[in-house]
Parts: structure tokens; C-alpha cells; sequence
């Protein structure tokens, strides 16, 4: 899923745009959830993307961590939202920092995307 | 096949100085045949003293290497078992007070991070020292991992930071598979490298 030399035609840097403190899972759990992330950034630059048949880099450094709950409320929405197969063509993910949440963030899209 | 290879080649050469030392006594410095054997018996003894004390200077430093490579990764694998130790008694104390603060759950979060860099640091090294057996006990560790942090940091404690008994039970079953999962990697690193 990580691929930094591709031509992306939409980006996302969670630290700089969202926040360097990602929290739960439900807006209603409080701020900076994965619902919100999902709601004002993810899904629609995800559907730009898919729409300009290109990609969407999300850049995941610079944070204090990324609690499963927000992954899932999230990516794993995401997935449950278009697909497994859907997202894998047309997201990228780049941490320079930590290849663990890469690989937490696959296995998420992964068992959600099953779901659909 | 290597070390075959190098024992044949040893022999060969042995044999080719062996020869060539007798001819250029015997021949080239027309010595006796009594002179010729005795200097070929000191040429051997000062061969084999040169053995004994090379070879197992050799073997030592060898050991020595394999030793400290194995140390390293169990100080690895400790030091992500103490981390992951953290996280669990950072929820029991939380399960105790039950209720959990905003500073709790920025600690298991930022512990998680720590955790999972260890994690990786502690893949490189099993790739590259660790022997066959050792990385492919990596997987089910990662998994073991993987369930500890969706257990902990996936449900009702980043919600409304209820640390319920659900949670901590569940949480508590995850670490002691997961604290399994190491003992055994250690436990695998001893045997590969003794």
C-alpha cells in the first residue's frame, strides 16, 4: 500500500490537516475522531481521487499515535464502505515513522472490506 | 558443501608445501635425507602449534559474536514485553480508579507507538540475525500484538473511557498470549544460538 514515487492526485497530511493527537472512534466519543476524519477528509478526497481514476496518499507521521478505534471508525469504514479491493487501488499510505501502523491500517482495511 | 570444500582445499595445499618443501631440500639445497625429515618435523610441529592456539582463538571469537547477537535480541524482545508490561498495568490502575483520563490514554497511545518501533527494530534484527525459525515465530507475535492493541485501544476505553470488566479481562487474556508469544522467541533464540 505504500508507494511514495507514485503521481497522486489527492493528499492528506493527518498531522498538518487533521491533527497530531487522532482520538476515538465516534464523534461522539470527542474530538478528533475517526468518524470526523473519515467524514471531512477521507472519504471525499478518497472519492476525488477514485473519480480522477488516481490516488489519495495519506501521510501518517508526525502524530502521537493512532489508537485502533480511530483506524477502524475510519480506514476500516472506508473499506466497509467501497470495498477492500476499491481502497487498495486507490489509497496509499506513508509513514516513514512507524511500518507497524502500516501494516495495523492493512489488516483493517482488510477484515473490514471482507465485510461488505 | 562449503567447509568441505575448504577442508579438501587445505589438504591439497598441505600436500603441494609438503612436497615442494621436500624437492627444494632434497634437490635445490642437496641435503641429506635425515636433514630433510628433520626439518620437515619442525616445519610441522611450528603447523601444528600454529593450529592450536589459532583455531580456538578462532572458535572463541566466533562464540563470542553469537553470544552477544543473541543477547541483543532477547534485550529486544524484553524491552517490548516491558512496554507492552506498562501498557497493562497503566489499564489495571485505570480499571481500579475506574474511570480513565485524558492523560491515560495519551500515555497507552504514545506506549503502543514505543511498542510497535520495538517491534520493528526487533523484526530487522531477527531478519538479519536471527535464524529462519526465530523470524517466522515473528508472525503469530505481530498477530498476538495486533489483538493486544485492538483489545486495549479498540473499544469502550477510547469511547467513553470506561474501563469495564469486559475490558480488562479481555485485555488481560490478550497480554498473556502475547507475553506467551515472546518467552517463546526468547526461548527459540537461546536454542538457535547455543
Amino acid at each position: 500500500m505504500t508507494v511514495p514515487s507514485e503521481e497522486f492526485a489527492q493528499q492528506i497530511i493527518v498531522a498538518k490537516e487533521f491533527t497530531d493527537a487522532p482520538g476515538a472512534r465516534y464523534t461522539a466519543d470527542g474530538p478528533k475522531s475517526g468518524e470526523e476524519f473519515l467524514d471531512d477528509f477521507l472519504r471525499p478526497r478518497f472519492l476525488l481521487a477514485k473519480e480522477a481514476g488516481g490516488l489519495l496518499l495519506v501521510d501518517l507521521d508526525g502524530t502521537w499515535g493512532y489508537a485502533s478505534s480511530f483506524v477502524s471508525g475510519s480506514f476500516g469504514a472506508l473499506a466497509r464502505e467501497f470495498g477492500t479491493d476499491t481502497v487498495r487501488k486507490h489509497l496509499r499510505l506513508k509513514s516513514h515513522e512507524n511500518q507497524i501502523l502500516l501494516e495495523k491500517i492493512d489488516i483493517e482495511i482488510d477484515n473490514e472490506g471482507r465485510r461488505v | 558443501m562449503y567447509r568441505w570444500s575448504a577442508w579438501i582445499l587445505c589438504i591439497f595445499f598441505g600436500c603441494v608445501i609438503g612436497v615442494s618443501l621436500t624437492v627444494i631440500l632434497l634437490f635445490r639445497f642437496s641435503l641429506s635425507i635425515d636433514s630433510t625429515l628433520s626439518i620437515l618435523s619442525l616445519a610441522q610441529l611450528a603447523v601444528t602449534l600454529f593450529l592450536a592456539f589459532y583455531i580456538p582463538l578462532v572458535l572463541d571469537r566466533y562464540r563470542n559474536t553469537r553470544n552477544q547477537l543473541r543477547e541483543l535480541l532477547i534485550e529486544h524482545s524484553k524491552n517490548l514485553l516491558s512496554t507492552i508490561t506498562d501498557i497493562k498495568e497503566t489499564l489495571t490502575t485505570c480499571a481500579t480508579k475506574r474511570n480513565t483520563s485524558d492523560e491515560d490514554k495519551m500515555i497507552i497511545k504514545t506506549k503502543f507507538m514505543t511498542a510497535g518501533y520495538q517491534l520493528q527494530i526487533l523484526e530487522q534484527r531477527l531478519k538479519s540475525d536471527g535464524g529462519e525459525k526465530c523470524f517466522e515465530m515473528l508472525k503469530p507475535l505481530k498477530e498476538a500484538y495486533f489483538d493486544y492493541d485492538r483489545a486495549v485501544t479498540g473499544g469502550s476505553l477510547y469511547g467513553n473511557g470506561n474501563v469495564d470488566w469486559q475490558l480488562w479481562r479481555q485485555q488481560e487474556l490478550k497480554y498473556w498470549q502475547f507475553q506467551c508469544y515472546i518467552l517463546d522467541m526468547v526461548q527459540a533464540l537461546h536454542k538457535n544460538h547455543s
